[in-house]
């Protein structure tokens, strides 16, 4: 029962995480989706981003609890990986409002767009791709096991 | 009832990131990039670019533009952790071997 438990939230965590990175690659590319839906979308892709973090929880409460304590180096890299990416993702999420060119005029809320925010997400946004592409490459091989087992239906070997 | 309170405490985390982030406008550092970014004419030359390329080239070239910052950076990373982790398992079996 607990076995199916957790793999059925290994499905879950898989498919929202497909979600989360599809959502972030077109997000990510203003110039080929033009502003409004880049702003639109923005503003949806915050669902997938706390769905992301509610099902991982549990890990993040556990390694935050024993930080200080003796814990394997990878956990700890990928703890403050994660503090660090979350932190910059709330950065561009937040300047991106600030220079809100669609969505907000069309809530009813002009803004006078000052440049050094608009300079502020455009760097945060560059530096983001980066540090994606870094937490990605550290969780390379469950991303290439959860792809076999639940998009190509492929029996994986328990071994990492 | 717990699945709220995660996300009430994700969403505190954010606001409060938000609110640390409002004050940076007022400092010297934003003064200077305000300056710089009229000195160079608004938005610069993305937007000029823009206004020169088909729609279709616009199209690819965001997307490729996000694709290489990720491979280049992924591979690297991927390289440097398989590098790491097989020297972290060479010296574990060498201090098992004595």
């Amino acid at each position: 029962m607990k076995e199916k438990k957790k793999k059925s939230l290994n499905e879950s965590n898989f498919w929202v995480n497909l979600v989360l990175f599809a959502a972030f690659f077109i997000v990510s590319a203003p110039q080929s989706t033009g502003i409004p839906i880049h702003e639109w979308l923005s503003f949806v892709f915050a669902v997938p981003i706390i769905w992301h973090l509610v099902l991982h929880w549990k890990w993040i409460v556990k390694v935050t609890q024993r930080f200080f304590k003796p814990l394997p180096s990878e956990t700890r890299f990928n703890h403050i990986w994660d503090v660090l990416l979350f932190i910059l993702m709330a950065v561009v999420f937040f300047t991106g409002v600030l220079v809100s060119e669609v969505a907000l005029p069309m809530m009813g809320i002009p803004l006078e767009i000052d440049p050094f925010w608009s300079s502020l997400h455009n760097t945060t946004s560059n530096l983001l791709l980066v540090m994606t592409a870094i937490h990605l490459a550290v969780h390379w091989d469950w991303i290439v096991k959860a792809f076999k087992r639940y998009l190509f239906r492929k029996p994986v070997s328990q071994k990492a | 009832m717990e699945t709220i309170k995660q996300i009430l405490i994700i969403l505190l985390a954010a606001g409060l990131i938000f609110a640390m982030m409002l004050p940076l406008a007022q400092t010297d550092w934003a003064d200077e990039v305000r300056n710089t970014t009229e000195m160079e004419g608004g938005e610069g030359g993305e937007g000029q670019m823009r206004g020169d390329m088909p729609a279709s080239l616009m199209l690819i070239m965001g997307f490729l533009k996000e694709t290489i910052i990720m491979l280049v950076s992924g591979v690297i990373t991927l390289g440097i952790y398989r590098l790491i982790k097989r020297s972290s398992r060479r010296r574990k079996v060498s201090k098992a071997t004595g």
